[in-house]
């Protein structure tokens, strides 16, 4: 398959839940596109939409209407195990709470996307602590997630996202839990992955200091997109 | 459109690791549901063995209606508690269901994950309850009857006694399979953001 310029298209999408008695608007028609090795942040106030978006880009919510699309492949003419296979192999996700298995070591998180992928058990063990040592956990690879900081369980987090070398890897506030400088080294370390791996990366926050490393910025209000931003202009539209 | 992708294979052994490292890292969890699955099984075949017995030492006192009261009950406690222990068991563990179907674990998987565990625990609790009960159904007849008169009366009857025994761990199993089955299969059909969103 030749490389595609757009690794995520959704256009025109739409999702309502249910609240209680009340129907959530979550999204109301939205359209963007993210290039392939590209950085981009998904910012807007809490209940704007961004972890809805989150979900229906990452195939982990079924949407009303509209089309997504990730490489290529229309994500809701997928069955079940193309579903299963495209979160597993395509797209890696990191979450605001971590989400890592507690009953697991840091290595054995790391290692759990690899078991449904189908590795052999020595593969799987070389490469979890390789890609530990490159969020620079070598260390702690025994370790279980309650014996972690927070900043140590995302970065597990962030090497489990990377397991099956995704297209894309999708982080939902992954500096919310965390303090300053943590949220710091977590959104240094997702930029260095981009730089030097060029895995695409969508975050959706509202960590302003994302901004300052996001190539662009999609900026959402009431479930639709607000304006969609290159850094440079928000630098300026923040200057004058 | 389709992506052709290769058959999903999911290895027995791989199954059997993940599944037996979560009960060993959940120790004192798996302990307590194991306790369940002992207690229940064992209080059935402790009064299921105590029936049998009187039955076949009828010569000196009949079975009395009372005893069929007991096993009733007893099978009541066993289905009740085993399924209690299962149910909360998976229902505690929804939001890992998430996360094994974010990082592309199959419903299939997730199901024969957890039913790797409950068979691994129900074997375990079926036989240690049955060997339990089994003995204390014995030694409370030994109030009644002389070991003398016991003895040659159960070594008859051996084979009835490892009947009783295969009965019920059968039951354990069969119990603490479906247990977890219907949840399991209930949280895994949830799409992950449902089933991370989950709160017990």
């Amino acid at each position: 398959m030749s490389l595609t310029e757009y690794v995520v298209e959704i256009s025109d999408v739409y999702k309502t839940y249910m609240m209680g008695k009340i129907e959530i608007h979550a999204l109301q028609g939205i359209t963007f596109k993210i290039k392939r090795g590209e950085y981009v942040s998904i910012m807007g106030p809490s209940g704007s939409g961004k972890s809805t978006i989150f979900n229906a880009v990452g195939g982990l919510d079924i949407v009303d209407s509209g089309e997504i699309f990730i490489d290529q492949v229309d994500i809701a003419e997928l069955d079940a195990y193309e579903l299963a296979w495209l979160r597993n192999r395509k797209i890696g996700y990191i979450f605001q709470t971590f989400n890592l298995l507690l009953a697991f070591s840091a290595q054995e998180n790391v290692e759990t996307p690899m078991v449904f992928a189908g590795l052999p058990r020595e593969e799987r063990r070389k490469k979890s602590k390789e890609l530990l040592r490159i969020v620079g956990l070598e260390h702690r690879m025994k370790n279980k997630p309650g014996q972690l900081s927070g900043g140590q369980q995302q970065r597990v987090a962030i090497a489990r996202a990377l397991a099956n070398d995704p297209a894309i890897v999708l982080a939902d506030e992954p500096t919310a839990n965390l303090d300053l400088a943590t949220g710091l080294e977590v959104i240094d370390l997702l930029k260095k992955l981009n730089l030097e791996q060029g895995t695409t990366i969508i975050t959706a926050t509202h960590d302003l200091k994302m901004i300052n490393i996001s190539d662009r910025i999609i900026w959402v209000r009431d479930g639709r997109v607000d304006r969609i931003e290159d850094r440079a202009d928000v630098q300026i539209s923040a200057i004058s | 459109m389709s992506l052709d992708l290769p058959e999903p294979h999911f290895p027995l052994s791989d199954v059997l690791y993940l599944s037996f490292s979560n009960i060993r890292r959940r120790f004192f969890r798996s302990v307590i549901t194991a306790l369940g699955i002992i207690l229940g099984i064992a209080f059935m075949s402790a009064l299921l063995t105590n029936s049998l017995t009187l039955g076949l030492m009828r010569a000196e006192t009949g079975v009395e209606a009372y005893q069929y009261w007991l096993v009733g009950i007893s099978l009541i406690v066993c289905f009740g508690g085993i399924t209690n222990s299962m149910l909360m068991a998976v229902n505690e563990r929804v939001k890992e269901i998430g996360v094994y179907k974010c990082i592309g674990g199959l419903d299939s998987h997730i199901v024969r994950l957890f039913i790797a565990e409950a068979l691994m625990l129900g074997i375990l609790g079926g036989t240690l309850g049955s060997f339990i009960g089994i003995s204390m159904g014995i030694a409370i007849n030994l109030n009644r009857f002389s070991f003398e008169d016991l003895y040659p009366v159960l070594m008859e009857n051996l084979s009835v006694l490892i009947l009783l025994f295969g009965f019920c761990l059968v039951i354990s199993v069969a119990l603490t399979a479906l247990a977890t089955f219907i949840p399991a299969k209930r949280a895994a059909n949830l799409s992950p953001a449902e089933a991370l969103r989950y709160e017990n």
